[in-house]
């Protein structure tokens, strides 16, 4: 019997899928429509486009984007909120932030939980009971005021119910009460409390159960539609869900624990595909990872073969995760994305897109707006005639009709526009990258730019340029990489506990007692889960700050075990840290450790090691497929070789200008730089 | 295929090539990188400062000023709080023409906080740091922090009874910091050695030193990458399309004259209020405003001296261009007489310690003016003070005996509606715009309890838009001594709307009598004036609180709202109430559905609704009645006419005097028990 590893990633439009076949490395691909309505539907049309029967499906690897729609629409579930007497407003007030960028002077701007909440003021219930900042009772809990609220919650239909009480953190008691009572009282109702991130911080926190209590009735629903369905087909193992933080859940734990943590499932795994790439090639696995779509560009980062994690990540401006996640970020410049001049000239790319529908105005379809898609067609670099293998018709013609809309008012030519659109869109490509890169204290220069998506691989070699990054990688599938990275995304558990202490007075045996039993809670995880012992990689962490400080800084313990050496080159470490990233350090400063985090991953999954056939510096003559005129640096136009790139062999070299063409993607080697074909199929363009 | 309509454009590809000497594409990027730039400024410093007044409220700027033959210019900022962003230009060119260009080197950094060289007031200080590129001099850096505390007789700063600036701190004229990058040590202990948290202060000094050096090494990435001469021109780009965007919005406004008044409640020493008032001459592209006829300077320390040549540029920036990025181009085309010896131009020895009722009159007083010029962009006034409180004293908790805390809470207020829409509530004053404290953060360092921090019901001016809620914070001291300063005002007049709209009740502090067991009675942010024990505010007899028919602090113990210093010993708590901004349109034009969704979401009464917006809502199925609604809306039109009705000035009425009262009225019960949809 064939034994085979699955990926399904659902995105807004398609439902991307690979099949690797484990005997053989054989990869295939598919793509369908994806089904909003119901997601389980979209992802059993995937596999039934293989024909592969499921009990031979070894490893089941998903992605979902249930979460993140329901919260883009406000279609969560129907949500209260009990909270501490007198922080009512706690979501609203949102700590009086306003965004530094558009909104700032803009009075018709309101914070989004103003805007659109998640809870509606009216089921927000404030309970009098007060604790302290050290777990003291300040005031008692009011049990009859909480059955009340939870009786009128019931009365108005919530299906889900957050907890969160001020200084919860320090002394669990109160909430637990009001759990109790709720579990009485409104038995089916879903509960969320400080319990899912019991640390300080009551705006943070608040958001952090909210959003569990908003989206876990959701996710639940979708996963266990698709464990039905799935069982109905035949298929009895476990489905492992990616989460946010680059690792995998079973189907199950994802349900029991923390639903929330797959809001931003997809875009991750393209991350975790990164990884199992930087392991693929060898070296020092340093990759900045840029996926180019339709609507959006995501970008993030590996170092040293890891994808980077932030504590930051939002839904919208100021409604954090609060929890630590692999650092995706999106911005809104794809290939779709409008090319707009505002009344006063200054030119601007998306974050408006053109969608599927009308989409560019080269498909025809009714789009008169211009986009990054006419820009390119217009430069040469997508050939109407070799679109999508040929399968649809652009016209030159109306890209270049668009485009003129806006390079006429400019006095440019539509040439001078479209290259600079392409400039453009890279340069805030480069600038979300550049931003990402300073808050790490990377040296950029010492990385390679892995490109993907459809429309990565065009910009991947201009950006890098202007990064100075020597390398882009193009991997063999640039198009459904993110699906590839949920077969290769290991089991991952993380557990932190808070100590906000100065490292020299907690001393060394207590930091080890603390970590090892974090570490034993991981292990027992992720041995639920059906991970050997043995297989289990334990990174430890821990957050430090000069004290005085409230920003914890994320800084890995490398000694281990602790002994006052391995303490010390952690001091080291937070000194030089604050020396490269805020250019001072204070020495004589006592360093507090605030947070100690243990993550646990099972094995690694390998990408399909698809060997190509080796042949020499000199592609084959066939696989050119067309030579067309096409300025690809903002000179005239000249002719340039499109590649098909099946036809490449392993060892060929392409001098810069050149085009390859993957049907699904699109790969540029611009003037002076020079592209070589790996064993793998890899394409590697060092950036001239 | 029709041609989409020719946007008219102020500078093409073609006019900036020939301007700047560099494409459009160019010029775009170094805009961007120049604004990146302060960005990972600001970062560097929320993330790496001290004290909570920098890395939880943000009240700091950082910035980049461009280097030419006149002297400097912002060309980016990224604001933490906004007043820097109008202050620092002006501030950089004060303290670097006065130390002279060509007394810079590579490596220095001069420190001040000098009012009269364009600080704002003492405990807000400044560093600045010249760039050099192949040994010349290209730009400058700058930051400035509120410091916890900067010496004098009030610790924290704000000292409303001082009468010169030698009771509000340690005034550092223009001094060295570093000197080719090694520290300077007697600079750097004369401010730790005059001032009560040296701690905190080194903390947040090294981290505004590390702030520019960040900076530094990205400005000069900026420079390696696109060259000097391009990055210059890609600065005078910026700053000339900030310019000329703020002038073509000018020249769409008619030629005139225009006036407005606003008033300070009291300067906190005398009690007479302050009236601030403003000419604006329009011409063409430029603008004239003229602050002749404002109140003299008062004995005590509301005043401000330079800034207010400055700040003021926040209410046509947000009327005129909001959405795009605040630099010098955008003040190049206004010019502001400030007359001296006046309110907005103080003399020394004047402090300007309680500069901040100014500033939000200031802006206040410009939205006033530019709405009226720009009726089409109108905003209608904020709530108009700063809602801003220090709290400090020593603390009593174990192991913290005897240690001295000083930290501020910042409450918010509430914005006007405007010409698009609600005002935004929980916010503070646009010119200011800074953040509050996580309280689980606040109570762990400093010995009180935020006990409430709510919306007040029936607070927001009536509306077709209306404004933001105004908020009810409650405050308690849970250890030993503590005292408190109140950075409040707006609590003589309400603040009117505009169109149409309703008035915003006014600002009040009062002290909370707890019950005998120690606790508080709060629903819905209000308390019963039975535990209530008035300090300040519009009352009428009886201590009930009215915006209106009350009279300013009647038999109150205080008689303004600047009260510096309030003691507040353990488990003594204080209630404190902000004005709410105006509304916008008449409130019998609002849609009915957005009345109720405030009546269903518990933030309006059925009463308010009824008498502010005719607006009949069932208090029992939470459903408008449309035709009572119509009758009710006929009716209060024709009285308007008549002069019988207006709309009301938003508050809780009747204020409840006992718990019993306050459980009986809408705020006290569960408004429409059956299950509803938000929509």
């Amino acid at each position: 019997m064939a034994s085979y590893h699955l990926g399904i990633d659902v995105g807004g439009t398609f439902t991307d899928a690979v099949l690797i076949d484990t005997a053989t490395g054989a990869t295939r691909r598919g793509k369908v429509q994806s089904t909003p309505e119901d997601q389980s539907i979209g992802v059993v049309r995937a596999i039934e486009q293989f024909g592969v029967p499921l009990e031979e499906v070894e490893v089941f690897g998903h992605g979902h984007t249930v979460a993140i729609n329901a919260l883009l629409q406000r279609g969560g579930a129907k949500t209260g909120l009990i909270c501490t007497e007198g922080t009512r407003d706690v979501l609203d007030m949102g700590r009086l932030r306003r965004p530094f960028g558009e909104e700032l002077y803009d009075a018709s701007w309101h914070r989004p939980h103003q805007a659109r909440p998640l809870v509606h003021r009216r089921y927000i219930r404030d309970i009098p009971e007060r604790l302290r900042y050290d777990g003291a009772t300040h005031v008692a809990l009011d049990e009859d005021a909480v059955r009340d609220e939870v009786d009128f919650l019931r009365r108005e239909g919530v299906e889900s119910i957050a907890v969160c009480l001020l200084h919860s953190y320090a002394n669990p008691a109160h909430e637990q009460r009001v759990i109790e009572i709720i579990h009485d009282a409104f038995p089916d109702v879903y509960v969320v409390s400080s319990a899912v991130r019991p640390v300080v911080g009551e705006y943070d926190r608040t958001c952090t159960v909210v959003l569990n209590a908003y989206t876990g009735p959701i996710i639940t629903r979708y996963l266990k539609r698709l464990r039905d369905q799935l069982a109905a087909q035949g298929y009895g193992d476990d489905v492992l869900v990616m989460q946010m933080n680059g690792g995998v859940r079973t189907l199950d734990r994802t349900i029991e624990e923390f639903p929330a943590y797959t809001i931003q499932s997809g875009p991750v795994a393209g991350l975790l595909g990164a990884e199992a790439y930087a392991r693929q090639i060898g070296g020092a696995g340093n990759l900045i990872c840029m996926d180019v779509g339709g609507t959006s560009t995501d970008v993030g980062v590996v170092v040293e073969g890891e994808a980077q994690r932030t504590d930051d990540w939002e839904v919208e401006f100021g409604i954090r995760l609060g929890f630590p996640s692999i650092d995706v970020r999106s911005i809104g410049a794809g290939g779709g994305s409008l090319i707009q001049i505002d009344e006063l000239g200054t030119l601007r790319i998306g974050p408006e897109s053109a969608g599927a529908e009308p989409g560019p105005a080269a498909y025809q379809r009714g789009g008169t707006k211009p986009t990054v898609t006419d820009a390119l067609v217009v430069m040469g670099v997508i050939q109407p005639g070799l679109f999508l293998g040929g399968g649809m018709k652009l016209s030159r013609e109306a890209a270049e009709t668009a485009l003129r809309t806006v390079s006429d008012p400019l006095a440019m030519s539509a040439e001078e526009l479209a290259f600079g659109v392409f400039q453009l869109a890279g340069s805030h490509m480069e600038a979300e990258i550049s931003k990402m890169a300073f808050e790490r204290a990377l040296d950029v220069t010492k990385f390679g730019l892995l490109a993907y998506g459809g429309a990565g691989p065009i910009f991947g070699a201009s950006v890098a340029a202007s990064l100075g990054v020597p390398d882009v990688h193009v991997p063999y599938f640039p198009g459904g990489f993110s699906a590839l990275g949920m077969v290769t995304a290991p089991l991952r558990v993380e557990r932190s506990r808070a100590l906000v202490e100065d490292i020299d007075a907690v001393g060394h045996e207590r930091l080890q007692a603390l970590f090892d039993e974090l570490e034993s809670e991981i292990r027992a995880d992720l041995e639920r889960q059906a991970v050997p012992a043995k297989g289990i990689e334990v990174e430890r962490v821990m957050y430090g700050l000069y004290s005085g400080q409230t920003f914890a800084n994320r800084v890995p313990l490398r000694g281990w075990p602790i002994t006052d050496e391995a303490v010390a080159g952690w001091k080291q470490d937070v000194h030089e840290y604050y020396e490269k990233v805020y250019g001072y350090s204070a020495l004589e400063s006592p360093i507090v450790v605030t947070t100690l985090t243990v993550v646990g991953s099972g094995p690694a999954g390998h990408l399909p090691m698809v060997e190509v056939q080796a042949g020499g510096e000199r592609p084959p003559d066939d696989a050119v497929v067309a030579r067309e005129l096409a300025s690809l640096d903002g000179s005239r136009a000249r002719e340039v070789s499109f590649f098909d790139r099946p036809k490449l062999l392993a060892r060929n070299r392409i001098e810069g200008p050149a085009i390859i063409d993957d049907g699904l993607a699109t790969i540029v080697v611009p003037p002076a730089s020079v592209a070589v074909v790996d064993p793998y199929g890899n394409i590697q363009i060092r950036v001239g | 295929m029709a041609m989409a309509a020719r946007p008219e454009v102020l500078m093409t590809a073609r006019t900036i090539g020939d301007e700047y000497g560099i494409d459009l594409v160019t010029a775009e990027s170094i805009r961007a990188g120049l604004i990146e730039v302060t960005r990972h400024m600001r970062n560097t410093l929320e993330r790496s400062a001290f004290s909570n007044v920098v890395r939880d409220l943000l009240d700091f700027g950082v910035a980049i000023h461009q280097f030419g033959e006149d002297g400097t210019e912002m060309a980016a900022i990224t604001e933490g709080c906004c007043h820097f962003a109008f202050t620092h230009q002006h501030m950089t060119n004060f303290v670097l023409d006065e130390w002279g260009y060509e007394n810079l080197g590579p490596g220095d950094t001069i420190f001040s906080n000098d009012s009269w060289r364009g600080s704002i007031h003492f405990p807000d200080v400044n560093l600045f740091r010249p760039i050099f590129w192949e040994g010349e001099l290209v730009f400058v850096l700058s930051d400035a922090t509120h410091i916890t505390d900067i010496g004098g007789p009030v610790p924290g700063g704000f000292n409303g009874q001082a009468t010169s600036f030698f009771e509000e701190g340690l005034r550092v004229p223009p001094m060295l910091i570093t000197s080719a990058d090694t520290p300077v040590r007697s600079t750097i202990n004369l401010l730790l050695e005059n001032t009560r948290t040296p701690f905190q202060n080194l903390g947040d000094l090294r981290s505004l030193f590390g702030t520019l050096r960040v900076g530094e090494n990205r400005l000069v990435r900026l420079i390696e990458r696109h060259g000097l001469d391009a990055v210059r021109a890609g600065a005078r780009y910026t700053v000339d399309l900030a310019e000329r965007r703020m002038r073509r919005e000018i020249e769409r406004l008619p030629d005139g004259v225009w006036e407005g008044e606003e008033f300070i409640d009291d300067d906190g020493v005398h009690d007479a209020p302050l009236r601030l008032t403003a000419t604006v001459r329009k011409q063409g592209d430029s603008i004239e405003i003229d602050y002749s006829g404002s109140d003299r300077q008062p004995e005590g320390a509301v005043m401000t001296c330079w800034e207010e040549t400055n700040r003021c540029l926040v209410g046509p920036k947000m009327i005129l261009d909001p959405r795009h990025p605040m630099n010098a181009g955008a003040t190049r085309p206004f010019h502001v007489l400030a007359p001296p010896g006046s309110v907005m131009m103080g003399l020394p020895p004047s402090s300007q310690s309680m500069h901040v009722e100014v500033a939000t009159k200031a802006c206040n007083l410009m939205l006033g003016i530019f709405s009226q010029m720009a009726p089409h962009r109108a905003i209608a006034r904020e709530s108009g003070a700063t809602h801003v409180h220090v709290f400090g004293g020593i603390d009593t908790r174990p192991g913290r005996e005897g240690l001295p805390w000083g930290q501020i809470v910042s409450a918010g207020g509430s914005w006007g509606g405007t010409h698009a829409g609600d005002g935004i509530s929980f916010n503070i004053t646009a010119i200011f715009n800074i953040s509050d404290n996580t309280l689980e953060l606040l109570e762990r360092d400093n010995p009180i309890a935020v006990r409430g921090r709510n919306l007040l019901m029936d607070s927001a001016a009536a509306g077709r838009h209306r404004a933001g809620f105004a908020n009810a914070l409650i405050v308690e001291s849970i250890a030993g001594e503590a005292f408190s300063t109140f950075l409040h005002d707006s609590g003589r007049y309400p603040r009117y709307g505009l169109e149409g709209g309703g008035a915003g009740m006014t600002s009040y502090i009062f002290r909370i009598k707890p019950q005998p067991d120690g606790s508080i009675r709060q629903r819905n942010g209000i308390i019963p004036l039975s535990d209530l024990e008035p300090l300040a505010g519009n009352f009428m007899e009886g201590g009930i609180p009215d915006p209106v028919l009350g009279e300013w602090c009647r038999d109150t113990p205080y008689k303004t709202l600047k009260i510096s210093g309030y003691p507040l010993r353990k488990g003594e708590l204080v209630y404190i109430i902000s004005a709410s901004g105006g509304a916008y349109g008449s409130p019998l034009e609002r849609d009915p559905a957005l009345v109720r969704l405030d009546v269903w979401n518990e933030k309006l009464s059925p009463e308010f609704a009824r008498d502010g917006y005719g607006v009949i809502v069932d208090r029992d199925t939470l459903e408008v009645d449309d035709a009572a609604t119509e009758a009710c809306r006929a009716e209060l039109r024709a009285r308007q006419v008549d002069g019988t009705w207006a709309p009301p000035v938003s508050m809780f009425k009747p204020w409840p005097q006992t718990w019993e009262e306050l459980m009986a009225s809408s705020v006290g019960t569960r408004l429409g028990a059956a299950s509803m949809a938000a929509d």
